[in-house]
């Protein structure tokens, strides 16, 4: 241990000197830019064209911007060199900004002007001749129809006269540039100090310096996030506690695009067509949020926001190899013509197990796939194009495919299972000013199995279909009422349509699924907000409507800081499986299994009921800081139910009990199950607080402190029924992440994350075999303490880059769920090609 | 772009190297395993497989809605503690299950609702059948796989009135075939030898184990597999499982008319307590739980008749032993609920519903390869009968809270099995018709041979009840769930060594069980050590009827009581309050024996108290 230590500080003394020894780098990218940008437009606004330039595109080498290039175009305007505005206008045009008619305009005057200049220092240095004028209605030297001269006279002007007002003028773009602003807790764009719930942002400079290419590691970075790596494939999120195998509580996007399981009712994050480097940045919303997105939305919501077609280089590649035949390849291409733009991607992933459960050499198992090794091998690839028509119009296709095999823990005393499948995913959106309609598909066809279990015993085969059509329709609205009251107004439906076919259900099921939702943004002058939010969810299944209210109000004590209490509730309604389970399991008695009743009583959904008082600070360009209280009644979760033995009773066929012989699984039934609601509710207490620091260029520094106290209610529960219960906290009273990334001219960036979990105390249930009875039983996870690290290396003009990636640094060896493989310290290289 | 310096050089070449070494260096390896089994690790825990195939030579099968009618059902029984009638196992170990639509999976098949069977349309030849099975998973052990195909499509695992074998289905196992030969004929006292099969490594035994003793196996690492077990089905069963309801007698005997023993029923799990005659000393406030027989743990039976066996010594030890009455089938007003879904008694809906089939047990010698009929461990010229009446103890459940239909034998690795053995009288003096009563003077002493000993073949007596008398001692097993303990005999308790002897003249005290009962080999193979003097277990005791080709019946069993999931029973309506379906109070909670307090608390103390191995360990 001593010895790790030494090493651990050694590599972070090395670090420290290459990063001094480095001279001048850069700080977080966005903050640096957004500061650079800052300087440049005030120093323009004063007239100090030249620094302020300068300062321009240093913010664009930092992290390129369109908005930039137009104002260092502006500013060559102001000083006279038309041509390099030119130059930058038109790179600036590249973008496919909305604007681009009128900056074309002004490309097309600022054109005409320099022809005029040159054909005025012509005219200067020949014998003096009859100007030709331009005959009326002939066409321009430039593409597309002639702007009026006056139109085109009054843009150039308009051009001409800069941003005399500051960085963020009239005629400028500065105004939203390099800020941060989140999508997801109001359905809009809007700066996280307007969001009505907690919001923690992934950026991309996250990713590309962590290394790691588990879409769901990328956010153990966070407060209140509780992540749990089960398998090689498998990572379940929650928020704030309730983490779980195939874990159901957190509605996972994709573009706002719910790439939520209904069969299991998970994320598979693993069979997702994108990769990490598809994504721009991961917006996490904690709390809940059914009140914007209807179930599911249960303690939080992850927006994973892509890259949009045509940004960013045009074609790129990212090669790793590692530990065990880890395998990670990502190519992608980017680009745009005109209104039209698009993105490409593919890639294969190689997951090896962290550990194995079926050791080389046994005779008495059978496996699912014969490979004991593999825990995800999987291709994906994904599509997305857009069309810009006119301002305000925005047309897209997405089309995601992703085929292979991946392990996943299942749920109950059900552990390691494969499945094999394709995942194909559609979808389409047209936005405008006001009116935004989303549609998409997802099918997922393929097989599932235990991974292994005695001969004799069943692997549990079935095979699977389901479709998932969605479309939702929103209309949204800026008014004011008067007395400086503004209101941001969003109104939507949407309805879903759910069928699946699966062997483990007792039928095929269909489900038409419609909400309708309300949001409305009150700001009243520039110091206070209220958000009001409500959904109204017609569940299928329950046969009724499920409403899910959501109030935030807003307080700013200065322009950047937000205090910000929420009261919310949220749903989760049953799964299929849940909800249809026709399954017999066979019990360690080979013989006999346990069955589910078609009579089995209706499943009420889980609910949650938050309370929250919440600060952000971002004052400072140095620092930012985000914090949390919360309370969280947790009641009505769903659980295995303990089996019951079979009964006479059951015989009768009014018990809706297949009490004979089932000649498929060969097994007669010795007990009835299913699922049912737990009788025991949770009061969870928790504080959140968190900081980023950019104290010095290159230097970029992030904690945060998460402290929870999950207290297990059984006051809703019989004797008998409280008497089998165990405790069950499952998350860490304590935890606590922090992390340095540094970056330097040289091109040589490192990112070490530090995460420690406090030990966790889980109930799960597990076959009794004496009793041959589903029970709870108490497991102990101890503390552990995860430290990742990264080394890259950007040559050939930033272009190429070598990185090395560790995970689990310093080998704590742990699991993470009391079924979960052990962890230990992975290693893999990589190289990235940019074009 | 700042200029390169030495150290940006360095800091440029090592991530370099880096990436190189990791992507060279660390790709090797296998996926590290798991090093231990739950809960310290999740490596699968190695187990034992039994695998082989199941070949079936017997009736076609019958077929319903597009399937095969019933399954195979293979049992595995540890070897060391078998099923009746040579062991106390109530449930397999595991069992394995190859449905009629596999073993027969070219058989044609009635797509129609109604059950269509071939041989009641005439076709009457056999047709044999096989198909794979495994069971697992399975202990380290030796094993028994017994085995029958469900003909009828009654089985079900988990009630004990469709648990077993009946009428119709085709019995067999993985058995010796040469052994099954040497005995061939129709003889009812055959029984298949099993043939042992061996599921993981042995260890060695004690030094001073006995002759034969069942070694310990434990599964290696690796697991176990036993294959190429052959199971074989192909004998018929052609008698009912033997249904009954217990009754209670009242016995009296006089010295003055030695030659008569008066024995009237006094009560029956089929109504409500009219009396507390023979019942005294329950605890059992509840009449619907109230037992059919009590005995006191501090039993005084006298001894066998030491100086002359005559009716009157007969009679007078007779009289000294609680008497129970199986009466076969069900009465009347339940016999047709009973052959009704959901029970589906083979009974003939109307009286007499079922009968007894009596006859007396006999052994193969393989050596003279003859039949050789048996008496009782205890001698005395008392045949040993079928069926073999067994009492077992049910748990502990004073309020009826854990086990309200009286369902749960005790038996797990805290708590021993207790039984109590009966003895099988035979009905009347083995002449139908004469009136003699069922006694033991008549059973050692019937009026016509109840053994051809020259054809092997006993007398089968159809009788419409059986007498037994209860033995006063319990055999203790605390050991057979103790995976570590090779030796599974029991202990055997009596509350008294010495009795009186039965003698008329008045002889004195004797053993109540003699020393030559103990090295009889039925007793040898199950009971070790001397017996213990002490008071037995109090408790309620569940009664089973056995007959050699495994089946059985046991009450009280599901059909008698409501289980508590289904509510509580309710009596007046004969139904159950949650789950409405009929009820057959005569196989209810009434039908137990009750071992009742000490009638003289000082017998049962000290030394004479219970010993520790026939109780639940807290």
């Amino acid at each position: 241990m001593a010895q790790r230590h030494f090493a651990s500080t050694l590599a972070l003394a090395a670090f420290a000197a290459l990063w001094l020894a480095s001279g001048a780098a850069r700080a977080d990218e966005r903050t640096e830019a957004r500061a650079h940008f800052k300087k440049g437009m005030a120093a323009v606004a004063e007239g100090q064209y030249d620094v302020g330039v300068e300062e321009l595109k240093a913010a664009y080498a930092i992290l390129p911007h369109p908005n930039v290039l137009y104002n260092i175009a502006r500013a060559y305007v102001d000083m006279g060199d038309l041509e390099e505005a030119i130059g930058y206008y038109r790179r600036y045009l590249e973008s496919g900004p909305k604007d681009r008619d009128e900056v074309a305009a002004i490309v097309a005057g600022l054109e005409a002007r320099v022809r005029k200049q040159e054909a005025t220092v012509l005219e200067a240095q020949r014998p003096q001749v009859e100007p030709t004028r331009p005959t009326p209605g002939a066409p321009s030297p430039l593409s597309g129809p002639p702007a009026p001269a006056a139109v085109v006279a009054a843009q150039v002007d308009s051009a001409l006269r800069g941003p005399r007002d500051g960085a963020a003028g009239p005629g400028t773009r500065g105004d939203q540039t390099f800020e941060e602003i989140v999508q997801t807790a109001s359905k809009s764009s809007q700066s996280p100090l307007d969001a009505p719930n907690s919001t923690s942002i992934v950026t991309e400079q996250d990713i590309r310096l962590s290394g790691i290419v588990k879409i769901p590691e990328l956010l153990r970075r966070l407060a209140g996030v509780d992540i749990m790596e089960t398998t090689g494939a498998q990572t379940e999120v929650s928020m704030r506690g309730f983490n779980q195998r195939l874990s159901n509580k957190v509605l996972v996007l994709i573009d706002g695009r719910s790439v939520y399981v209904d069969l299991l009712g998970a994320t598979l994050w693993e069979t997702l067509p994108i990769a990490v480097e598809d994504i721009a940045r991961i917006e996490v919303v904690r709390g809940p949020g059914s009140a914007l997105y209807g179930a599911d939305a249960f303690n939080g919501v992850i927006n994973i926001i892509t890259k949009a077609p045509g940004e960013g280089p045009a074609a790129g590649a990212n090669m790793g190899y590692g530990d065990h035949n880890t395998t990670h390849a990502a190519v992608w291409s980017s680009g745009r013509v005109g209104d039209f733009a698009y993105r490409l991607s593919a890639g294969y992933e190689y997951l090896p197990r962290w550990s194995l459960e079926v050791p080389p050499g046994r005779v008495d198992l059978h496996t699912f796939v014969g490979d004991i090794d593999t825990s995800e091998r999987g291709v994906r690839m994904n599509a997305e194009v857009t069309r810009r028509f006119g301002d305000d119009v925005v047309v897209g296709l997405v089309g995601g495919y992703d085929a292979g095999s991946t392990e996943v823990l299942g749920v109950g005393p059900i552990n390691d299972e494969i499945i094999e499948g394709t995942q194909t995913q559609l979808a389409a959106y047209a936005r405008s000013k006001h009116i935004e309609l989303r549609t998409f598909w997802n099918y997922n066809e393929g097989q599932s199995g235990l991974d292994a279990a005695p001969i004799g015993q069943s692997l549990l085969p079935s095979v699977f279909t389901t479709n998932v059509v969605d479309a939702e329709l929103t209309y949204t609205a800026a008014f004011e009422t008067g007395a400086g009251v503004d209101h941001d107004l969003h109104l939507g439906m949407e309805y879903r349509l759910k069928q699946v076919r699966w062997t483990y259900l007792e039928a095929d099921e269909l489900e038409n699924h419609g909400g309708l939702f309300l949001h409305d943004e009150v700001k009243v002058g520039p110091r206070f907000a209220v958000v009001g939010d409500y959904r109204a969810d017609y569940v299928p299944y329950l046969d009724r409507v499920v409403q899910s209210p959501r109030g935030s109000v807003l307080v700013h004590p200065t322009p950047k800081s937000t205090v910000r209490g929420v009261v919310a509730t949220a749903f989760r309604t049953p799964n299929f499986l849940e909800s249809y389970i026709g399954l017999p399991v066979q019990l360690p008695l080979a013989g006999a299994s346990l069955v589910t009743p078609t009579t089995h009583p209706l499943l009420q959904p889980e609910q949650i009921f938050t309370t929250e008082l919440g600060y952000l600070n971002s004052e400072s360009e140095y620092f930012t800081v985000d914090s949390a209280i919360f309370y969280n009644h947790v009641h009505d979760l769903i659980d295995v139910a303990p089996n019951v033995p079979l009964t006479v009773g059951d015989l009768e066929p009014s018990a809706g009990v297949a009490a004979g012989l089932n000649q498929s699984a060969g097994t007669y039934p010795a007990f009835t199950g299913g699922f049912e609601n737990q009788c025991q509710s949770y009061d969870v207490y928790g504080a959140e607080i968190g900081a980023r620091a950019f104290p010095l260029e290159g230097l970029d520094l992030y904690a945060n402190y998460t402290l929870m106290d999950v207290q297990q209610r059984d006051t809703g529960c019989t004797v008998a029924q409280a008497a089998v219960l165990v405790n069950d906290a499952r998350t860490s009273k304590y935890k606590i992440n922090g992390g340095v990334q540094i970056r330097t001219r040289p091109g040589i960036d490192v990112e070490v994350d530090v995460h420690y979990v406090s030990p966790e105390d889980w109930a799960e249930q597990v076959t009794d075999l004496q009793k041959q009875q589903v029970v709870y039983q108490s497991f102990h996870l101890d503390a552990y303490t995860l430290v990742n690290a990264r080394v890259g290396y950007r040559f050939l003009q930033g272009h190429a880059e070598l990185s090395g990636v560790a995970f689990n640094l310093l080998d704590d060896r742990h699991r993470e769920h009391p079924f979960g493989q052990i962890l230990d310290r992975r290693l893999m290289g990589f190289f990235t090609y940019r074009f | 772009m700042s200029p390169r310096t030495p150290i940006t050089a360095f800091a440029a070449a090592a991530p370099v190297a880096l990436a190189g070494v990791v992507a060279l260096a660390v790709a090797c390896g296998p996926v590290p395993s798991e090093t231990s089994a739950p809960p310290d690790g999740r490596e699968i825990t190695p187990s034992g497989v039994v695998e082989g195939s199941v070949v079936y030579d017997g009736p076609h099968p019958c077929s319903s809605n597009g399937h095969i009618v019933g399954a195979a059902i293979v049992l595995l029984f540890d070897r060391r503690n078998p099923p009746p009638p040579n062991g106390l196992a109530t449930t397999p170990v595991n069992f394995g299950v190859v449905p009629g639509d596999v073993l027969f999976a070219s058989e044609p098949r009635n797509a129609g609702a109604d059950t269509f069977c071939p041989v009641d349309h005439g076709v009457t030849g056999d047709i044999t059948a096989s198909a794979p099975f495994a069971v697992s998973p399975l202990s380290g052990g030796s094993y028994l796989v017994e085995a029958f195909y469900d003909y009828t499509g009654d089985f079900l695992p988990t009630f004990k009135f469709r648990d077993l074998p009946e009428m119709g289905d085709i019995a067999g196992g993985d058995v010796d075939t040469v052994a099954a030969l040497e005995a061939v004929n129709a003889n009812p006292d055959y029984q298949p030898q099993f043939v042992p099969v061996d599921v993981g490594t042995p260890l060695p035994l004690a030094g001073d184990a006995a002759p034969g003793e069942i070694p310990n196996y434990i599964i290696p690492d690796e697991g176990f597999v036993a294959n190429g077990v052959a199971v074989s089905l192909g004998s018929v069963i052609t008698t009912t499982r033997p249904y009954f309801y217990p009754v209670g007698l009242d016995v009296s005997f006089s010295a003055s008319t030695p030659g008569s023993l008066l024995t009237s029923p006094v009560q029956t799990s089929a109504t409500s307590p009219a009396n507390q005659a023979g019942i005294t000393g329950t605890v059992e406030t509840n009449p619907n739980y109230q037992p059919v027989l009590t005995i006191p743990q501090d039993i005084q039976v006298l001894a066998p008749p030491q100086q002359r066996q005559t009716a009157g010594a007969l009679n007078n030890l007779e009289a000294s032993y609680p008497h129970l009455l199986l009466q076969s089938g069900l009465p009347s007003a339940e016999l047709a609920a009973g052959a009704a879904q959901p029970f589906h008694f083979q009974l003939a809906s109307t009286p007499p519903g079922s009968a007894f089939s009596v006859w007396q047990n006999a052994t193969f010698d393989t050596v003279s390869g003859t039949w050789v009929p048996q008496e009782v461990p205890e001698g005395e010229g008392i045949p040993s009968l079928w069926p073999l009446v067994v009492l077992t103890k049910l748990i502990d459940d004073p309020d009826h809270t854990l086990d309200p239909a009286s369902l749960t034998e005790q038996g797990s690795a805290t708590a021993p099995v207790v039984v109590l053995q009966a003895i099988t009288l035979l009905g009347g003096d083995g002449v139908p018709g004469d009136g003699a009563p069922d006694s033991l003077a008549n059973t050692v002493s019937p009026a016509a041979p109840i053994f051809d000993t020259a054809t092997g073949q006993p007398v089968v007596a159809q009788q419409d009840h059986v007498t037994v008398l209860l033995r006063p001692a319990v055999i203790c097993f605390d050991s057979l769930f103790d995976a570590t303990a090779s030796d599974k005999r029991g202990t055997l308790v009596t509350p008294h060594l010495l009795g009186t002897s039965a003698d008329l003249s008045g002889a004195g005290p004797a053993l109540v069980v003699p020393a030559s009962a103990l090295a009889s080999p039925q007793l040898a193979a199950q009971v070790k050590g001397s017996p213990v003097e002490a008071c037995l277990p109090v408790g309620r005791y569940a009664i089973n009827a056995v007959v050699p080709d495994g089946q059985a019946w046991t009450v009280p069993n599901e059909s008698g009581a409501c289980s508590g999931i289904e509510g509580a029973t309710d009596y007046a309506n004969l139904t159950c309050t949650l789950q409405p379906r009929p009820v057959l109070r005569s196989q209810g909670t009434r039908a137990v024996v009750e071992i009742v307090a000490a009638t003289q608390a000082a017998n049962c103390q000290g030394s004479h108290a219970v010993p520790a191995a026939c109780l639940p360990t807290q």
